[in-house]
């Protein structure tokens, strides 16, 4: 599969046709997605009916965009004008269809790209395994016997399996950086704030952010360049001023002080998951190492704050149609449906103390490397994690690490690393709010080293 | 082999208030759920204790959610 920036040079030299792209793509889909199963929508005529018109731009002399061509797909939380929006879940199924595009598909198009489909995730976006009963498991593009990550696990592996090289998803406590570990890609979560979420289905209001996936950092640069911006849509959305990702990638790390998290972040880990982290700071020369105040009491709070807000935003459905409910996650829902507003509020009080804290922390770091998951994707159906010298629930805890990042808001960027094994596995690059150039400049720097690639399939 | 902490058993206590606050919300939970549903909640609560132990220093104001207050 060409990279998006390939594919945006040669449609805007008007070297490669769109129509050619667009036709490449979905023989592909034809042929991978049938043993993935990431793709839950198709949208083949309008595709192609877009790539002419950018074939049209480009022989008129017009400026396609700087995305020209780019085929790309996103989770299935995100409207689609004409499509139902469903979030991984039955009970949305009989919604109407989106009457306009999310504010982050509008802008990629705006900039050339093609949109080809919608993707699988898991039901509300509650869980790291996209395991769906009604839609099916995603399959891990690398051995599909292996879950491929969530919640965005379809687009995770639309673009490891190489059907598009730009995909976007939601990340609540984990759901880009868990899939992109699994599968073996780049992903991206943005400052809270940084990117509108207007026209996604919400899952947990104060913590839900959306960002890309692709196959390389500079892949990812522009995909968030294109989509960055304040938004009227999104009360959230901040209209701070931003800084453009692709200039950044060039930058190396000269100046840059990164450190390795430890404590909370070393264990339980598989030595895969070990050498990954170890991988990253060999590359970067990173010595130090600093340990995040109260990681595991921000993740318990993550989790009472996702629990509570989950339950309370389906609690209507769970009383009137409990049995559309997705099993997997209708006794999660449940409980966090009986969960008291007083731990929501004591977790949320917490959370500004935490907020300060790890900012506090980037007073003397500017990136942090730590572990985006315990361990390799693991088999679909797996119920307990046996490893490091400790048993526990598969599901709650394949994103013990990424759900004290996310807790406060920072950027992170989801990097694969070049480990041994048969299977990828990747680190979390961390820093400052609004900071996301750093995360990019220290991803690109692991990529020129030969610490970080992604995993696609020819 | 050592349990994760949030592998939790059910205590009666949780039991008493799942089934109590379901009736009070209008929660139907079949017979075949209440123990998955028990074990999450248990789950919850046992995390929301480990919160509930250090006591905010940062007064009474919840988290900001804005992005404004977060630059």
């Amino acid at each position: 599969m060409k990279s998006a920036v390939e594919i945006a040079r040669g449609v805007r030299a008007g070297t490669v046709r769109a129509a050619q792209v667009i036709a490449d793509t979905l023989a592909r889909i034809d042929a991978i997605d049938p043993g993935i199963n990431a793709f839950t929508v198709r949208l083949d005529a309008q595709a192609r009916r877009d790539a002419d018109a950018i074939d049209a731009s480009v022989a008129a002399g017009r400026d396609p965009g700087w995305l020209a061509g780019v085929p790309f797909a996103v989770k299935n939380l995100y409207d689609i004008a004409g499509v139902t929006t469903i979030a991984g879940a039955r009970i949305h199924a009989d919604r109407a269809p989106a009457a306009r595009d999310a504010t982050l598909v509008r802008r990629l198009k705006a900039s050339g790209a093609i949109l080809v489909g919608a993707l699988n995730m898991d039901a509300y976006a509650y869980g790291f395994t996209t395991e769906n009963t009604h839609y099916g498991a995603t399959r891990n593009p690398h051995d599909p016997r292996l879950t491929a990550g969530g919640s965005s696990g379809g687009s995770a592996a639309a673009v490891a399996a190489g059907m598009v090289p730009l995909t976007l998803g939601s990340d609540t406590n984990g759901s880009i950086r868990v899939p992109a570990s699994f599968c073996g890609v780049f992903g991206l979560r943005p400052t809270f704030g940084r990117l509108s979420r207007a026209g996604t289905l919400p899952f947990v209001h104060d913590l839900d952010v959306l960002g890309p996936f692709a196959a390389s950092a500079k892949d990812l640069a522009l995909a968030y360049d294109a989509t960055c911006g304040a938004d009227a849509d999104d009360p959230v959305c901040s209209d701070r001023a931003w800084t453009p990702l692709e200039p950044a990638l060039s930058q190396g790390i000269d100046g840059l002080r990164i450190a390795v998290c430890d404590g909370f972040f070393e264990h339980p880990l598989t030595a895969e998951a070990r050498e990954a982290v170890q991988t990253a700071a060999k590359a970067l020369a990173a010595e130090r190492r600093v340990a995040i105040p109260e990681a595991e009491r921000a993740r318990a709070a993550a989790f009472v704050l996702t629990a509570g807000t989950a339950g309370s935003l389906y609690l209507s459905d769970l009383r009137a149609r409990p049995d559309d409910f997705e099993p997997l996650s209708r006794d999660r829902l449940l409980a966090g449906a009986l969960v008291p507003a007083a731990w929501i509020h004591r977790a949320q009080q917490f959370r500004r103390w935490y907020c300060a804290a790890l900012e506090a922390v980037f007073d003397s770091v500017d990136a942090l490397i730590a572990p985006s998951t315990p361990c390799p994707a693991f088999a679909l159906g797996t119920e307990t994690l046996s490893f490091d010298g400790m048993s526990m629930p598969a599901r709650p805890n394949v994103g013990i690490f990424t759900q004290p990042i996310s807790f406060a808001g920072v950027p992170v960027a989801a990097v694969p690393i070049a480990v041994g094994g048969p299977l990828p596995v990747g680190v979390q690059v961390i820093a400052a709010p609004w900071c996301e150039p750093v995360c990019l400049r220290v991803a690109a720097e692991l990529e020129r080293r030969g610490a970080a690639q992604a995993w696609v399939r020819s | 082999m050592a349990q994760a902490p949030d592998d939790a058993a059910i205590d009666p206590e949780i039991s008493a208030y799942v089934d109590a606050a379901a009736r009070v919300l209008r929660l139907r939970i079949p017979a075949g759920q209440r123990e998955g549903v028990g074990r999450h909640f248990a789950r919850i609560a046992l995390l929301a204790r480990l919160v509930d132990a250090q006591a905010p220093a940062g007064g009474d104001m919840p988290a900001p959610v804005s992005a404004g207050s977060q630059a």
